[in-house]
């Protein structure tokens, strides 16, 4: 059955009161704002009134220039500065951590690497990982475990850490969080050792074999 | 042909010699920038936090240890049950509504009908907005006399309730405002959770005859069950830590009818300067949220098992 559609829209006319609902719903969401913004405009004798009134009876801008008889622009940059800093730090930080753990052999990665991939949140097998690095022999070759979905959701941001053992399942966005596409180590081996030998082109094949690796594994190549 | 839909395995020759692999010993410094602040900034001041639940500190002086004296004392309190039977209450009321009205507002978004955008942003604008500014405008909006929402009920015949200012209605005026502050990031996260959802499952049960509510339900409810999960367990976790919106449009009141445990907590350490007493209430808190995300993730990992 062909559902009849109002012109000009993706909209069913039996879509209608929903859609009515909906936006009405979204206006009443949004009414505190407005009033919230409203209320600025408005002096203060006619905030607390009788009857309703969303737009102010006569605009002031005195809120406005009372703030500024305060330090709120030294607030703000303090705001503005703490934020910058935090984000930068947490992010440089947490990349290196993240790097060392996913990419370097060590004792405190091995650790990390063992109780990821024991909970199936890391690549199947980690060659920084002592134990798994020899179990990984005796299991053959290293399998790339490649999704379609799995790119949408990196998309979407949804994959978080590993750090909150009690997320619950899901909390990387999706029923299986096996599904995790890592850089396989191979290729990271062959970026670095053409920087060793001075091949430049070395990074861009490792580039192009990556993006190539998605499609390989859904049967396109 | 190969599928599109699972995960693919490609098996990739490894030429890498069998012997043992050097330790890099760089590592320790990449993950010293990490590790070091963190456990400054975020295990110590736990450890110590346990340590002084079992002392008696005004912040002058030394901390004197006390035992179990604090744990007693606030098991018999009952200003702190109090606390935590209201923090159970606020995470009743604030979890299910969070959770359904997110979910609700995705479904109505994902339609992608005229204005979805502005609907989007509508409902994602109190999310950006501070938990005190949200206090504030709360305050005015269910004001007895002059509030917004008083207003409307009046117009639809409804009783003037006092949101604010009764022992029976507090509680439940924090947990409106904190649902209208927390909706936005539930909504955001099942709005994602709805475009994984694959399409020709929606096909295929409408070819066989389903409709829209039954493949809600049989189609879209079970592949949101990861993210409702997350979302439950996030708000849980939220909701058991409210202060802001009781701070600013209660402080507890009246007779300690919105007092929840971490304005309790506040009270006790910077009011009362208590700092050994609180730190023993924030144990048991410490202890609560540990034991219901537990409870909650087991029961919906039997679920999502079955």
């Amino acid at each position: 059955m062909v559902e009849r559609r109002i012109p000009g829209t993706n909209l069913a006319w039996r879509d209608l009161p929903f859609w009515l609902g909906g936006m009405a719903l979204a206006l009443a969401w949004g009414a505190p704002f407005v009033w919230m913004v409203s209320t600025s405009f408005k002096p203060s004798n006619q905030v607390m009134t009788k009857d309703i009134e969303w737009l102010p009876r006569e605009i002031t801008f005195a809120n406005y220039a009372k703030v500024f008889e305060y330090p709120v622009l030294t607030w703000a940059m303090n705001s503005v500065i703490q934020a910058t800093v935090t984000t930068a730090l947490c992010v440089l930080f947490g990349a290196m951590a993240g790097y060392a753990i996913a990419r370097l052999r060590f004792p405190v990665a091995t650790c990390c690497s063992c109780c990821s991939c024991r909970r199936s949140w890391s690549r199947p097998r980690s060659r920084s990982c002592r134990c798994c690095w020899r179990s990984s022999r005796s299991a053959g070759p290293r399998a790339y475990r490649a999704d379609p979905a799995d790119d949408r959701q990196r998309v979407l941001g949804l994959h978080l850490p590993p750090v909150l053992p009690l997320l619950p399942e899901g909390a990387g966005g999706s029923g299986d969080r096996r599904r995790r596409r890592p850089v396989p180590d191979l290729l990271q081996d062959r970026a670095a050792a053409g920087a060793r030998t001075g091949d430049r082109g070395g990074g861009d094949r490792v580039h192009a074999e990556l993006e190539q690796l998605p499609l390989a594994a859904a049967g396109h190549l | 042909m190969a599928s599109l839909a699972g995960p693919v395995a490609i098996r990739i020759a490894s030429d890498a010699p069998a012997t043992r692999p050097r330790i890099d010993r760089s590592g320790y410094l990449f993950v010293a920038f990490f590790t070091v602040p963190f456990l400054l900034f975020n295990i110590a001041p736990i450890f110590f936090g346990i340590y002084l639940a079992f002392t008696e500190w005004g912040i002058v002086g030394d901390p004197v240890w006390v035992g179990l004296a604090n744990f007693k004392e606030a098991l018999a309190d009952d200003w702190v049950a109090n606390a935590f039977v209201n923090t159970l209450r606020y995470a009743a009321i604030i979890v299910p509504g969070v959770t359904c009205l997110g979910l609700l507002f995705a479904v109505f978004v994902h339609q992608r009908w005229p204005l979805a955008t502005v609907a989007r942003t509508l409902f994602f604008t109190p999310n950006v907005v501070s938990a005190t500014v949200i206090g504030m405008v709360w305050v005015w909006l269910l004001d007895t006399q002059f509030g917004l929402v008083n207003r409307y009920l009046a117009a639809l015949g409804g009783p003037e309730i006092p949101w604010l200012t009764s022992t029976q209605w507090a509680l439940v005026g924090v947990s409106l405002a904190s649902i209208w502050w927390d909706v936005g990031l539930a909504f955001v996260i099942f709005l994602a959770a709805l475009q994984e959802v694959p399409k020709d499952l929606h096909e295929a049960a409408a070819i066989d005859g389903a409709g829209r509510l039954r493949q809600f339900w049989h189609v879209t409810l079970p592949h949101l069950r990861p993210a409702i999960s997350m979302v439950v367990t996030l708000q849980l976790i939220a909701s058991l830590r409210i202060f802001s919106q009781v701070y600013v449009m209660t402080n507890g009141g009246p007779s300690g009818a919105s007092e929840s445990v971490i304005h309790y907590v506040y009270q006790a350490a910077i009011v009362q300067y208590r700092l050994g007493y609180a730190s023993a209430v924030s144990m048991l808190l410490f202890a609560l949220i540990l034991g219901l995300t537990i409870l909650q993730r087991l029961v919906l990992r039997e679920r999502l098992r079955g």
